[in-house]
């Protein structure tokens, strides 16, 4: 997809960054199952590595961009709504991606035990459901709207100031 | 919205002509009314959504601008065709909608194949078998239309085409997507209630959808037997699939609502 913005598209590449981790991570858990997964393979090894780096980095940075730079702009342009609904599921999201990074990380460094497997697995289910539903939302309702909503000088603005921070 | 004021306009004037008989052909216009109803109403809203529902369901690249706009005018060029044919009785014009229209069906078909593909999510559930499987049974239809109006036999092939394209493909499809957005709706309405959001999963119940879903496919296979193979029994045992599936459908839509207002943790 391609957006007019290059704030959208930024945010857009964002997201598709976002998925292929969380996608690995749900074909982590759902070849795994209840049994703990081996940290040394190769592929979960690197999708642990993925998740411990870059999950609570890119959330944090591109929530935050959000929150501060988009969505009070919604909310003075009179669109209140979709940006409440989305900060509450940032509160929800970010200290779950905290938690499955910092397990992610434990993780590479001590292996999984069953204990810490099941754990690992419930937080992370849940922030794969979370983290999909929220992209789903973002990609349909809100990066759309951001074509309206900026002008080319705020959108550069804001694209260069994004790219600084990232 | 043009397919159903067409449908609504003809339809009134079926409607007025069994008071008052002043069509010439009535059949022909009922044919057309059908034609519309499915394909220039219905399947026209199906082909459009599936442009940006399907892409969000499965989080891929929204398909590509052109390969919609032919689909479009291929399913356009068929409806005229078919409809115009069957109003003035051309036979000819009838004949070349059963090219145009397995045309647009193939189109549309690569274009939902194409963002299978570029999916981003490797699992993609139940309801997107529901939809991928109503692809299957919009081909049967055409197919069955197609072959009668070369002018070879199928057993009960009005009844079998308008089974295939009403239910095999019309209402599978919305059942798929019904039970993604519905969670999907609920959620976004259920926000700013303070706790943590609802999850999708929270919200859907698994245990009617696998009802309904094993109860669909058995109505489609028992009734659509039974239609081609002229038997009353497999029929009737379809039907009561059917309706218990739509039973429990609608148990699974109001549990949606039921947990959607549930006090959050």
């Amino acid at each position: 997809m391609s957006f007019q913005r290059r704030t959208a598209q930024m945010l857009h590449e964002d997201h598709q960054a976002t998925i292929v981790v969380i996608e690995a991570l749900d074909q982590l858990i759902a070849k795994a199952k209840r049994k703990a997964p081996d940290v040394n393979d190769p592929t979960i090894h690197r999708t642990l590595k993925n998740v411990a780096g870059a999950i609570r980095e890119e959330i944090s940075v591109h929530f935050a961009f959000e929150e501060d730079e988009l969505f009070t702009r919604l909310e003075e342009a009179g669109d209140v709504g979709i940006g409440e609904h989305l900060r509450e599921e940032h509160a929800a999201i970010l200290p779950l991606g905290e938690q499955v990074s910092t397990l992610a990380a434990q993780a590479l460094e001590t292996g999984f035990t069953e204990a810490a497997w099941t754990d690992f697995r419930a937080h992370a289910a849940e922030l794969i459901e979370r983290m999909f539903a929220h992209i789903q939302k973002e990609e349909m309702a809100l990066l759309p709207m951001l074509d309206d909503l900026l002008d080319s000088e705020t959108d550069m603005e804001l694209a260069t100031a994004y790219g600084d921070n990232h | 919205m043009l397919g159903l004021a067409l449908l609504v306009g003809l339809g009134l004037t079926l409607t007025i002509d069994y008071q008052t008989g002043f069509l010439r052909d009535h059949q022909s216009l009922a044919i057309a009314h059908m034609g519309i109803a499915i394909f220039g109403f219905m399947g026209l809203l199906v082909l459009g959504f599936s442009q940006v529902l399907i892409p969000m369901f499965i989080l891929s690249a929204p398909p590509k601008p052109r390969p919609g706009w032919v689909q479009l005018g291929l399913a356009l060029l068929a409806l005229i065709l078919f409809t115009f044919g069957q109003l003035i009785d051309n036979s000819m014009l009838v004949s070349l909608s059963g090219i145009s229209a397995p045309l647009a069906c193939g189109v549309y078909v690569a274009i939902m194949r194409t963002a299978l593909i570029s999916s981003m999510r490797k699992r993609h559930g139940r309801a997107i078998w529901l939809i991928k499987s109503s692809w299957v049974f919009l081909i049967l239809a055409l197919l069955v239309g197609v072959v009668m109006l070369f002018g070879l036999a199928v057993p009960n092939g009005a009844a079998l085409f308008g089974f295939l394209a009403l239910v095999g493909w019309l209402l599978t499809f919305l059942m798929g997507v019904l039970q993604r957005i519905l969670p999907f709706l609920a959620s976004m309405h259920g926000a700013n209630k303070g706790g943590r959001p609802p999850l999708l999963s929270d919200l859907t119940p698994e245990l009617p959808l696998n009802i309904h879903l094993i109860c669909h496919y058995a109505a489609l296979l028992f009734c659509g037997a039974g239609i081609a193979l002229d038997f009353t029994y497999l029929i009737q045992f379809g039907a009561i699939a059917g309706f218990l599936g739509a039973v429990a459908f609608a148990v699974f839509s109001g549990l949606v609502v039921k947990r959607m207002s549930a006090p959050r943790p």
